[in-house]
């Protein structure tokens, strides 16, 4: 199953649960609390989701590390490299 | 009998890491590249060879190449080159052909990285697939300003969400793969560029290949400037909805 296919699936299988129970459809006569928590619920998880995200990222991007000593590094071997070549013959 | 390398495992000798760069007008790159390869490669004691694949350069590569197969011999620099830029999958499946080692070594000719890193991590965990990447350990890039680091991060978020891949850093192209399942997935595998360097991980997590991961240091391009404009983004959310949606 591609992941679109099992993202449809999911979504769909959470559709109907709600759907079921914020209108009623196989007349369970749940409590008015369900419906009145169910009701909103899609809007709630896209909008946690959505400061999930939005944490996630900005905590990824703060702790990037920058490589300076690799760079200081290659800039070193870099020049090694060109010196040493040189000697070998190499004509850049 | 003492080893020359000390502590000899009987397996080590018969382990050979075939390299390959698909060049194309990295004239300048090449030899930088080639001559960390020969330095890491030799201090680690491995046996390696590596197979330069120009796409026809125009700015000479190809004649630069084969001055270092003249100083490294060629045994270790073997010259497999094409007529055109043929893409890298391609590139992949003609160094294959062309390759003695029974694990592949991928890198950008643009990179630089302690490339002894890929083998000791596979001997580590016996993984089919090592990839290098930039978001976990002290991976990490240098030179990248704030708005390159935010799309970047971005970018890797949307993508472990959509195909939640199994490995931390699926644009990287810091490889090694052990030859047989490089085979099979090139096989496999048909979007292009780096999407297809994608895909492969995907694909590999799909087929049950096991995958550890190295970190790694990017370090921009040693010469020339990496693009990342709107164009790049584009085409990486096209070739990313479409690994959503036939993967």
């Amino acid at each position: 199953m591609t992941k679109l296919l099992e993202w449809l699936l999911g979504l769909s299988l959470i559709g109907m649960a709600w759907g079921l129970v914020t209108f009623d459809l196989l007349d369970l006569q749940l409590p008015p609390q369900y419906r009145e928590l169910a009701w909103p619920m899609p809007v709630y998880l896209l909008v946690a989701f959505g400061c999930y995200s939005l944490a996630t990222v900005g905590y990824r991007v703060a702790t990037f590390n920058d490589c300076e000593d690799a760079a200081k590094e290659l800039q070193a071997q870099i020049k090694e490299a060109k010196e040493d070549l040189k000697k070998k013959g190499l004509k850049m | 009998m003492a080893s020359r390398r000390g502590n000899a495992k009987t397996g080590e000798q018969a382990d050979k890491y075939s390299v390959l760069l698909p060049t194309y007008n990295e004239r300048e790159n090449l030899p930088l590249i080639v001559w960390l390869l020969v330095k890491y490669f030799g201090e680690s004691g491995y046996n390696y060879e590596i197979i330069v694949i120009d796409d026809g350069s125009p700015d000479g590569t190809l004649q630069i190449a084969e001055q270092l197969q003249k100083i490294y011999g060629a045994d270790k620099i073997l010259l497999r080159p094409r007529a055109k830029k043929l893409g890298l999958g391609t590139a992949y499946i003609h160094g294959i052909k062309h390759a003695s080692g029974n694990f592949i070594i991928i890198m950008d000719a643009d990179l630089s990285h302690h490339v002894s890193t890929l083998p000791l991590k596979q001997k580590e965990g016996g993984y089919d697939l090592v990839s290098g990447t930039r978001y976990r350990g002290d991976g990490g890039v240098y030179g990248w300003d704030l708005r390159r680091k935010l799309i970047s991060r971005g970018a890797n978020f949307i993508t472990q969400v959509l195909l939640r891949p199994g490995a931390s850093d699926l644009t990287g192209s810091f490889r090694l793969y052990k030859t047989e399942v490089l085979e099979k997935l090139v096989e496999q595998c048909v979007s292009k560029g780096y999407v297809f360097q994608m895909e492969m991980i995907v694909r590999a997590r799909q087929l049950g290949y096991t995958v550890g991961e190295v970190p790694i240091s990017f370090v921009d391009r040693v010469y020339g400037e990496s693009k990342l404009g709107g164009n790049e983004i584009v085409s990486f959310l096209k070739g990313l909805l479409t690994l959503f949606a036939t993967t």
